[in-house]
């Protein structure tokens, strides 16, 4: 059967200069295109954030992307999700999504070193492979889904 | 240089009056999987869900397929991320969980587009705001929290 909506979403996560990473998120779905840039810091400060949009059946959308400027300066941590909501969603769902997704992007950047270097050791040894050892290898993960969660955890 | 690449597709397929099909790929450095869900009209309640973890990092990572079950019965309403979060995302795999709200926040625009599709076969030229009306009156729920509806609303 032909298929009567679809979406895609693309994000790119880059290394950049003096440790910051650059992080682009794109969407496409029937209704809008559009992109958001991120830059942030070794710390998860918001250095820069841009945003375009292509294409959007609302027009508060584009006039949401000054309201990204509100994001600078703010640190990607607890509580990042309800105020990128408050500030951006209310006006423009989508281009918050896109935000989301670049702070999604920020974090997993992150991860991914640490992860590409341990994962793989792990797995040719899978009798050390267990759920003690990768929360000893990244305890900051511990309780954040089930791999890092021991049975005694609450 | 490009330290980390993901890219999600999501797909809606209307099997019926009453069903529609909701498909969903992540595909990243890191992890691969894809759900596929039925969600049940106009009450926009997930009847059904199942998925595949195709690629992840840890022998574990699997487990997290038995906790798509949750979503089963979750209404498409204010608040539900965090009910996916909660059910899936935290005791399953956040990127499962991710995968499920990137599908379900894709309800209101699926729809609006669907509408728009059938009403503009009918006439060429009709307007955004005769397709949010027929919407609001088959899916009231949508307007206390979708913004893009109030915004239509004033088209």
């Amino acid at each position: 059967m032909v298929l009567s909506y679809t979406k895609n979403k693309e994000l790119h996560v880059f290394e950049a200069e003096n440790k910051t990473r650059e992080v682009r998120a794109r969407m496409r779905d029937m209704c809008f295109e559009g992109e958001v840039t991120i830059k942030a810091s070794k710390t998860m400060e918001i250095l820069e954030i841009t945003g375009k949009i292509e294409t959007s059946i609302s027009e508060k959308c584009s006039e949401s992307l000054t309201l990204l400027e509100k994001m600078k300066g703010r640190r990607i941590a607890g509580g990042i999700t309800k105020l990128v909501y408050g500030i951006i969603g209310k006006k423009c769902p989508y281009l918050a999504s896109l935000v989301m997704e670049c702070i999604d992007g920020a974090i997993l950047g992150a991860t991914v070193g640490p992860l590409e270097k341990a994962i793989p050791q792990l797995w040719r040894s899978r009798e050390k492979f267990t759920k003690e050892a990768i929360i000893e290898f990244m305890p900051h993960m511990r309780n954040s889904c089930v791999a890092y969660t021991l049975k005694e955890d609450p | 240089m490009l330290q980390f690449c993901r890219t999600k597709f999501v797909g809606f397929e209307q099997e019926s009056e009453e069903i529609l099909k909701i498909f969903g790929t992540l595909d990243d450095t890191l992890y691969a999987m894809q759900i596929e869900m039925k969600l049940q009209l106009p009450e926009l309640v997930i009847t059904s869900i199942t998925g595949k973890m195709r690629r992840f990092t840890t022998p574990f990572c699997e487990e997290a397929q038995n906790f798509l079950k949750n979503a089963e019965g979750l209404k498409i309403e204010p608040g539900f991320q965090s009910q996916v979060k909660k059910l899936i995302g935290r005791p399953g795999c956040q990127h499962l969980g991710n995968l499920i709200n990137e599908c379900c926040e894709s309800i209101i625009p699926a729809l609006l587009y669907m509408k728009y599709k059938e009403l503009k076969e009918k006439d060429p030229n009709v307007l955004m705001s005769e397709v949010f009306g027929q919407l609001k009156a088959t899916y009231p729920q949508m307007e206390s929290f979708c913004t893009t509806f109030s915004h239509l609303n004033e088209m």
